[in-house]
């Protein structure tokens, strides 16, 4: 069982000579473990998961203007902002004719599909004006592998996908083959074009996606997403919060850290001496994971080779046309 | 107490016979530290090897090693059990190279990628739930409990976890420099000639085409 911030606040404030907690508070050790955390993840490279994630996406609600962000249930999950804002006239608006309107004009123009206040809308109007965000988990950090529908799917930029298909980009559907991120502020990604979805009507029929289909836990991830990427750390922040990404083995070279930081910062707990030897904990750690990390390919066969001997010795079998097949229809 | 315990609370002055401090209750602390010990040993040393067999599924090529005894270290060999043959090890780009539908794919696994540390791909998915993948890897013991417990730890590094335990019991006790002194007793003991037990043995040499 992995083991609760609870248990490793016990351990630190042992290790920083303070079990009662009369010098160092929890929010500051809690904030040095979450930093300190970051860093081991950054010193072992960010764990890699795999997941299922559902289309269409489930959002946890709407809002149209920022004030009603605070409002919102953006503490459990993501919520969609709906339209655009237009700074000329400090107003959010829905439809691209609504500014031209306010400023007298013709009020002409209109999207080439339909405006949807909720994503999942998008597969529900068939035509949306542009490809629905699909969220990835919190602790994404990095896609390795994307799939839809167990086909890859590979990464671009809305840049690029925009000059490929200058008049159709936002409204075309078909089996993706990209996709892009919104920023790196968001787990946001678009799929191009915007595959078809084979509607469900109640969850249950899609399955889980939460889990990815390993071999005790049954997944459909036909029709799904299914995504391969480094996870970032998440910070803790309950008392029995845990994190399950990363090796259990490894946390103790947190808490080595955490004692460092603790014993040097200025408080009535300063003790030099004792910040140098755990900081020398940590550091001896950190070169127990980089071996580790090398260690970890040890399975791997790796070798040079010539020009001359081309890439197809190692080139595995897989489905090939027979030999006696015609190369050429008559 | 195990040995291990007995060796420890001499070192630090209290008597092993009738623990004033560290008795049945008050071990725990000590035994938080040796686990401690022990899983950076193993870590640094590989020194500690077991089999895991999972079943195969028909059409599943996601598969997470299960840690419900030792933690799993890294991968060593990975083996298909009733097919006999070895799976190469390699990652999303290979699989990629090796078949862009590799997520369609079914038949008998003959490659995997790992994903994180204890999780993999295999390539291609099983076509049937009928063998079993047996892998090969270097586990971290499980946190032992009980004084009864199996420790898996070579007796000549002994000392050395013994060591390590006594410069953190220092450093709670606020003495950086003994504390300091025992870690690097203990750096010594584990020291680079023991970290590659099994290359150590081995005569490497430069081979000609023709031999």
């Amino acid at each position: 069982m992995a083991t609760t911030w609870t248990e490793h606040l016990s351990r630190i404030k042992k290790w920083v000579r303070d079990p009662s907690g009369n010098v160092f508070g929890e929010p500051f050790l809690r904030r040095l473990w979450n930093d300190e955390q970051q860093q081991l993840v950054g010193a072992i490279g960010p764990a890699a998961t795999v997941k299922a994630i559902r289309i269409h996406p489930e959002f946890y609600g709407t809002y149209t203007h920022d004030w009603e962000w605070p409002e919102t249930d953006h503490t459990i999950g993501d919520v969609y902002p709906l339209g655009l804002f237009y700074d000329a006239g400090e107003l959010t608006y829905t439809y691209v004719w609504e500014p031209e309107s306010i400023k007298a004009a013709n009020a002409t123009t209109y999207e080439q599909g339909y405006v949807y206040t909720q994503p999942w809308e998008a597969w529900q109007c068939g035509d949306p004006f542009y490809p629905p965000p699909i969220p990835l988990p919190k602790d994404f950090d990095q896609a390795i592998y994307l799939a839809y529908d167990r086909s890859p799917v590979e990464p671009t930029s809305q840049r690029e996908a925009m000059a490929d298909d200058e008049q159709s980009w936002k409204t075309r559907a078909g089996d993706p083959i990209t996709y892009w991120r919104d920023d790196k502020n968001s787990n946001w990604i678009r799929l191009y074009p915007l595959p078809t979805l084979t509607w469900q009507d109640t969850e249950e029929a899609q399955g889980d996606p939460d889990a990815a289909e390993y071999a005790d836990v049954a997944v459909d991830v036909d029709n799904n997403l299914l995504i391969v990427y480094r996870a970032a750390s998440v910070d803790v922040e309950g008392d029995f919060d845990t994190n399950s990404t990363l090796p259990e083995y490894f946390y103790k070279y947190i808490e080595y850290g955490v004692a460092e930081r603790a014993l040097r910062a200025n408080t009535d707990g300063r003790i030099e001496s004792l910040a140098d030897y755990w900081g020398m904990r940590k550091k001896a750690g950190y070169e127990v994971i980089k071996r580790w990390k090398r260690l970890k390919l040890s399975d791997r066969d790796i070798g040079f080779k010539t020009k001359e001997a081309g890439i197809s010795t190692s080139r595995p079998k897989y489905p090939r046309l027979p030999s006696t097949y015609p190369d050429a229809w008559v | 107490m195990n040995s291990l315990e007995t060796s420890i609370i001499d070192l630090i002055g209290e008597s092993s016979d009738s623990p004033d401090v560290y008795d049945s209750a008050g071990i725990d602390e000590i035994r938080s530290h040796v686990n401690d010990a022990i899983e950076e040993v193993c870590l640094i040393t590989g020194c500690f090897k077991r089999v895991w067999q999972i079943p195969l599924k028909a059409n599943c090529r996601f598969y997470r090693i299960p840690e419900a005894r030792e933690r799993f270290g890294w991968f060593y060999s990975v083996y298909l059990f009733g097919n006999k043959s070895v799976l190469s090890q390699t990652d999303f780009n290979g699989l990629d190279w090796v078949d862009t539908r590799w997520l369609q794919a079914t038949g008998t696994p003959a490659y995997y990628a790992p994903i994180g540390y204890r999780e993999i791909a295999i390539y291609p998915a099983p076509s049937s739930s009928a063998d079993t993948l047996e892998i090969n890897g270097i586990a971290i013991p499980k946190r032992y409990s009980e004084d009864s417990d199996k420790i898996a730890l070579r007796a000549s590094w002994k000392w050395a976890v013994v060591n390590r335990v006594v410069s953190e019991w220092w450093a709670t006790r606020g003495d950086a420099q003994s504390a300091a002194r025992y870690f690097q007793t203990y750096a010594n003991e584990i020291g680079i000639p023991q970290m590659y037990p099994e290359q150590s043995e081995r005569r490497w040499a430069y081979r000609t085409k023709g031999a």
